[in-house]
């Protein structure tokens, strides 16, 4: 009996086409708007999560306080500084000093002095819980390669940090030459974009602060160029420290050993990452971990990946969760517009209605078919608009990907939400027409026969 | 048998009420053509409607085949309408955005019957009425008469008890009018019984029934008598 109801009911949507295209279209652009928004944050949400986990969400970040790790950091290492590489003549566009200062990690910075004093032994001797460990510093210096010359974002890692935490450094991955093997390890490694600007090859020669260095390897781009934690998503330090470490394509990578005797005298503010034994509570180890950091005299602050990835995954739901209030605006508009039609639809079909009551239609049946007829139409407004939707989410990935922060990934379709979008705007579409429904199968067969 | 015993129908219009039938009795065999004349608002549509369980009485007993109709509920009187009772209207009443053969399908289809049977059916029927090769067209695609043979058709389909005809030539020529009512005859020859309102005398051949309605109370059943006089 359904059935046939649903052939009486598309049989009339069949034949009522524009005005049933039009209806469809509100539902189409409600779903589609939930589809597009919500399957597009979550793909946000999975990549920079998925970020956090590359590198371990056991690990604890040791940031200096006083920190002026700025969000742009590595846009200003990478974009402007590097940029000027490409100048051939050799000049500075800005001196070395307003580069440092920009970034923030020059000698005077406020908390440089505290935060290289960290005793690592001492560390793990007090907090028991912390597995492994490593340290980085990071600075600006010129750097020159045949004609180019420019400033350059260094980063010096201890071995341990390259060893243990390559996530922390986006993946550390090599595409030409290798990798540092050992703590002694001398030479360089370049960022893609780095080695790409210089137009520097494995085995030549760069000098970076009038040191003269061998590129031993080049990088693979790093998933914080693809994916990044973007700064209006998480704000705070350890944010700020994760995301200048994270790039590291713009970069120049020397480790601590060999930097250590090339500028001997040179104070630079360090980052340790921490990494703490599987069950342990992080919030407690970093009580302990603050705790004996101070005790240390060392005034640096812990932050967990852990907690950077819940912040940044409680910003990017409520990001959703807007995003996704919005769509249902417009579904409910779409489907009032529904409700209007279908009403509109009885008033128009007294007639019908009255010649189905007359043919053995019971009030159930007409009911039925008004129910059926509006489902129909928001279950076609629900497949269409979930096929829409997918398409717009990869068109959106790719021409909004700058705008909101991230530059490739792709949408995340999870299974609740197709099954969902079409259950949903099918039991919205039927819940439109119960009104007008339950007013058509209420009506008089003899009143609706004499309708005009 | 179709027995009306002191049937009243009585419609509230705002603060009036308005009496479309007074006690009317009235019995109706199979296998019976009557024709119920009367002047415009004498009761005989409501008549009608009583009889095909479209409406209810405000008092009195309507049994059809020993079934008391008044006792019947709105789902009882649907179901009854659709396996019992066919009817044919003036205005045809033809569900304008289907076909045809799709207006014939519908008894069918909320019958519960399957598709493709329903589908048969339904063309056998328009078969019978001449319209096999009109079954795709739609009514506004359809003349008079051809509209008046899809409702018989439609009105034919679920094989009922009585056909129920409600000025089936007033929209008709007389030359379809007559085809129509040609075709209810042999539908009452089948052994159904036919029951047609209507305002033409012309229509009432010897050994027909012929009830007259005025005021909501059957006057009298001469009309074969006064014919007779002239």
């Amino acid at each position: 009996m359904i059935m046939n109801l649903a052939t009486l009911a598309w049989r009339n949507i069949r034949t009522r086409r524009a005005r049933s295209w039009l209806t469809i279209l509100g539902m189409l652009i409600g779903v589609m708007a939930i589809v597009t928004l919500i399957s597009i944050g979550t793909g946000v949400e999975n990549a920079v999560l998925q970020q956090f986990e590359d590198v371990g969400l056991d690990v604890v970040l040791l940031v200096p306080k006083e920190s002026t790790f700025s969000p742009s950091a590595s846009q200003i290492a990478g974009e402007d500084a590097i940029g000027e590489l490409r100048q051939i003549t050799g000049e500075f566009s800005e001196s070395p000093e307003s580069q440092s200062s920009l970034i923030g990690l020059d000698d005077d910075s406020t908390g440089s002095e505290h935060a290289t004093g960290v005793d690592l032994k001492r560390l793990q001797g007090d907090v028991p819980e912390i597995t492994e460990a490593g340290q980085i510093a990071t600075t600006v210096l010129d750097l020159s390669a045949g004609d180019v010359s420019g400033f350059v974002r260094v980063m010096i890692p201890s071995w341990d940090l390259v060893d243990r935490f390559p996530g922390l450094l986006g993946g550390f991955a090599i595409s030409q030459g290798r990798g540092f093997a050992a703590a002694s390890d001398r030479g360089v490694v370049l960022g893609a974009r780095a080695a790409s600007l210089t137009g520097t090859t494995v085995g030549d020669t760069v000098t970076i602060d009038g040191h003269q260095l061998t590129v031993i390897g080049i990088l693979e781009p790093s998933r914080e160029s693809q994916v990044g934690v973007n700064e209006n998503m998480v704000t705070g330090r350890g944010a700020e420290a994760f995301r200048s470490l994270s790039n590291t394509d713009d970069a120049a990578i020397i480790l601590q050993d060999q930097a250590q005797k090339l500028w001997p005298n040179f104070t630079m503010s360090s980052i340790v990452a921490i990494r703490i034994r599987t069950g342990v509570s992080v919030t407690d180890t970093i009580v302990r971990i603050n705790d004996a950091v101070a005790r240390q005299g060392v005034f640096m602050t812990p932050v967990s990946t852990q907690a950077l990835a819940d912040n940044v995954q409680r910003t990017l739901g409520m990001v959703k969760v807007v995003l996704a209030s919005i769509a249902a605006i417009s579904l409910l508009v779409g489907a009032i517009g529904m409700m209007n039609t279908m009403y509109t639809s009885v008033l128009e079909r007294t007639r019908e209605i009255g010649i189905l009551k007359s043919v053995g239609a019971k009030d159930r049946h007409v009911l039925c078919l008004f129910l059926i007829d509006s489902g129909l139409m928001g279950l076609t407004g629900g497949v269409l608009g979930l096929g829409l939707g997918m398409g717009a989410s990869f068109l959106g990935t790719r021409l909004l990907g700058d705008l909101i922060g991230v530059t490739s990934f792709l949408p995340f379709f999870a299974p609740w939400l197709l099954l969902g979008a079409i259950a949903l705007s099918f039991v919205l579409g039927a819940l439109a027409g119960v009104w007008p429904a339950w007013h058509a199968a209420r009506l008089d067969p003899v009143n609706a026969l004499a309708a005009d | 048998m179709i027995s009306l015993l002191g049937v009243e129908k009585t419609y509230q219009r705002g603060a009036n009420q308005v009496h479309a039938l007074r006690g009317l009795d009235l019995e109706i065999a199979s296998s019976e053509f009557t024709i119920i004349m009367g002047p415009s608002g004498s009761g005989k549509s409501t008549l009608l409607h009583l009889v095909g369980c479209l409406d209810t009485p405000s008092a009195g007993q309507i049994l059809f085949e020993g079934t008391d109709l008044v006792q019947l509920s709105s789902t009882q009187r649907a179901e009854f309408r659709r396996r019992r009772i066919g009817f044919i209207f003036q205005r045809f009443n033809q569900i304008p955005n289907l076909s045809a053969q799709e207006n014939v399908e519908l008894p069918l289809l909320l019958s519960g019957a399957p598709r493709r049977q329903a589908h048969e059916q339904a063309r056998s029927a328009l078969r019978q009425v001449g319209l096999a090769e009109r079954s795709s067209h739609r009514p506004s695609e359809l003349s008079g008469g051809e509209l008046q043979r899809v409702t018989v058709a439609r009105a034919l389909v679920n094989n009922p008890d009585a056909i129920l005809a409600d000025e089936p030539t007033g929209n008709l020529d007389m030359e379809t009018g007559d085809q129509v009512i040609s075709m209810l005859r042999h539908l009452k020859d089948e052994g159904r019984a036919c029951i047609v309102v209507t305002h033409n005398p012309e229509l009432a051949i010897p050994g027909d029934s012929l009830v007259y309605v005025r005021d909501g109370k059957r006057v009298d059943s001469l009309f074969r008598e006064e014919k007779g006089r002239h």
